[in-house]
């Protein structure tokens, strides 16, 4: 079992192939080797911690390929976005939080070097943005519009030609 | 709705109401109902409290809400905006300057054009890590040697746009899709033409009435004729700085470019040169006198007479060390180019074949059954079945997005090649059979029995520098 410590220093305990899911942590425990010491996480909050321990169980015996943010080849040419429809039944349920824990979700995943779960919460977001006009987009995301009315203009020049499809 | 308002938007003021759309905000506010919205925690997951409407982000809890690209660290909001397509990309762009910023980032526009794998670049700009002086010493070659991988470690060159880049490229596919082509006829020839090699430097044609002519990429003038053999010109391939030409008077003959001056000639066959392939030291000839012949390419030493066809051998190609050739006897052969034995005798087609190319994998090959056939070399097997041509097929040209065809049937032909579907039926261009098509990221060219050239361009007006 390996220990560790959350931002506000809660103690989690967790099997070691679990948590070698994060990169971050195998590299750490393949340097100093297993020992009671417990690894200090102090860019994690205990809820958020908590999320990656369930992820990890729940992706234990996942295959170890890097999800690759890649069009595979054959498939069809231009409409090129890589899928973000693929999000299984589970992780989608996983992954219905609230925004402020989505985001603390995926700076933990990035930070923890856990790639498939830094895809998945990034997807999630990027579902949210998929077929949303830019006033829409501000909504979801209470994004204040800084432009200038010249600025607004401009961009939505430059991007007519992709709202032309 | 006003309860719910300072929920909602946290910094009051805020134009979330102000620039919201009619009629969108209060449907809104009546998904949420306001006692379930107070008082919640972080990890607080009650079901009733997502929201599946389309502005909730399918789901996702509305109690928070935080602006993910300007909070995130920028590789990470980079890394969260790849998965977007690219119109998604550019209605971000639109929602604040600091999404922008991002969304129209120069390295997330490289990997979304990367991301398509037909999609590459050329004449690059190098990084400019040498001192000025190399550069100048090196005069105008300012050209990259291959295509940049999306994954290499090099800096994004600030003067390639690659958002760009991308809006050429689509609309180039776009065009080659819907079959928006603009179509030029080269005169010049006096009688059929019969071949056709076009590349960087310039298109190259042979023809009926003996000659070789030169046309200018860009002006599409004839700049070069050249009396090349003592009768028609079958057939002509150019590798290097050598170009090879196979005619009915029997002989092939190698020039060396761009001054066409001969080289040699190849002696041998008993009658007409219709095709011929040149790979490294190795020169390939195949006849009507149903053999293909390997030559040395310094020599013009005939090293080697594949017999096996029992009809003429109308097109051979030769590619990694194989040799396939296509004969008039229905039949695909395969010889080892180092031993000359035949490996694999591949058969399907039901009538003679009359055009063969092969990638060093797959083989594409046209009959008189008016099929065209994608074969695994490796196998034998025969992967798909193109069938729409009326006629002999002719001539076929192919790379990894479209195989391109020519036909007896006065048409040319574009297929997916993936799926095998037919894509564009080009319809016009000819009065008289087909004999040979090539093709690249922007092209098409067909020549044929009407003495014409035909350029079929999809790259009208778009600035082609970096793409291909």
């Amino acid at each position: 079992m390996v220990r560790l410590h959350s931002s506000e220093g809660s103690e989690f305990e967790v099997e070691r192939s679990v948590i070698e899911k994060s990169l971050l942590i195998k590299n750490m425990l393949d340097d100093v080797g297993e020992n009671d010491a417990a690894i200090p996480l102090p860019n994690v909050s205990g809820p958020i911690l908590a999320k990656v321990i369930e992820y990890c169980e729940h992706h234990r015996n996942d295959p170890d390929v890097d999800g690759q943010n890649t069009t595979k080849p054959g498939t069809s040419a231009g409409a090129s976005s890589p899928s973000s429809d693929d999000i299984d039944e589970w992780d989608m349920e996983f992954c219905r939080v609230d925004q402020g824990t989505l985001y603390e979700m995926i700076l933990a995943a990035n930070y923890l070097d856990i790639r498939s779960m830094l895809d998945l919460t990034c997807k999630t977001v990027a579902n949210m943005i998929k077929n949303k006009s830019p006033e829409e987009i501000r909504r979801t995301f209470n994004i204040t519009k800084d432009f200038t009315p010249e600025e607004e203009e401009l961009v939505r020049r430059e991007n007519a030609w992709c709202e032309d499809r | 709705m006003g309860l719910l308002q300072g929920i909602l938007s946290p910094s009051p003021g805020s134009s979330a109401t102000a620039d919201s759309p009619r009629g969108a905000r209060s449907n809104f506010a009546h998904a949420q109902p306001r006692q379930e919205s107070n008082g919640l925690g972080i990890m607080v997951k009650k079901k009733n409290l997502w929201m599946h409407d389309n502005d909730s982000g399918r789901g996702v809890d509305v109690l928070t809400r935080i602006d993910f690209i300007e909070k995130l660290p920028t590789e990470t909001a980079l890394y969260l905006l790849s998965f977007l397509d690219e119109t998604m990309l550019c209605r971000a762009s639109r929602a604040s300057r600091r999404w922008h910023q991002l969304a129209t980032d120069n390295s997330l526009w490289r990997h979304i054009y990367h991301r398509n794998p037909y999609w590459h670049t050329r004449n690059m700009p190098k990084p400019l890590r040498r001192p000025l002086s190399a550069l100048l010493d090196e005069g105008s070659q300012a050209v990259d040697e291959g295509n940049q991988s999306v994954d290499a470690p090099l800096p994004v060159d600030a003067s390639v746009h690659y958002m760009q880049l991308y809006r050429i490229r689509k609309t180039l596919d776009d065009r080659w899709r819907e079959g928006k082509s603009t179509t030029q006829v080269l005169h010049g020839h006096t009688d059929s033409v019969y071949c056709v090699h076009s590349d960087e430097d310039g298109i190259l044609t042979g023809s009926r009435d003996r000659m070789i002519r030169q046309w200018d990429l860009r002006s599409r003038e004839c700049v070069r004729t050249i009396e090349a053999h003592a009768a028609s010109v079958l057939c002509l391939r150019r590798y290097e700085d050598q170009l090879i030409t196979g005619s009915s008077d029997c002989t092939a003959r190698i020039w060396s470019l761009p001054t066409f001056t001969r080289v040699h000639q190849l002696v041998g066959h008993t009658a007409g040169v219709l095709d011929v392939g040149i790979e490294d030291d190795l020169v390939i000839t195949c006849s009507k006198d149903t053999t293909v012949r390997v030559w040395d390419r310094a020599t013009a030493k005939c090293k080697a007479t594949l017999k096996g066809h029992c009809g003429p051998v109308n097109a051979a190609q030769i590619k990694g060390g194989l040799i396939v050739s296509a004969s008039g006897d229905a039949t695909i052969r395969v010889w080892d180019a180092k031993t000359f034995g035949c490996v694999r005798v591949i058969s399907g087609h039901l009538r003679g074949l009359a055009c063969v190319r092969f990638d060093g994998k797959h083989i594409v090959s046209g009959s008189n059954d008016h099929t065209i056939r994608v074969w695994d070399v490796q196998t034998g097997e025969c992967l798909q079945v193109l069938e729409g041509h009326t006629d002999l097929v002719r001539t076929v040209w192919f790379n990894e997005q479209w195989i391109v065809s020519g036909s007896y049937d006065l048409t040319v032909k574009v297929w997916n090649r993936q799926t095998g579907h037919l894509s564009l039926d080009l319809i016009h261009g000819h009065k008289g059979w087909i004999f040979d098509v090539q093709f690249d990221y922007s092209k098409i060219i067909s020549v044929g029995q009407d003495r014409n050239i035909v350029v079929w361009n999809f790259g009208q007006d778009l600035d082609l520098t970096h793409v291909c």
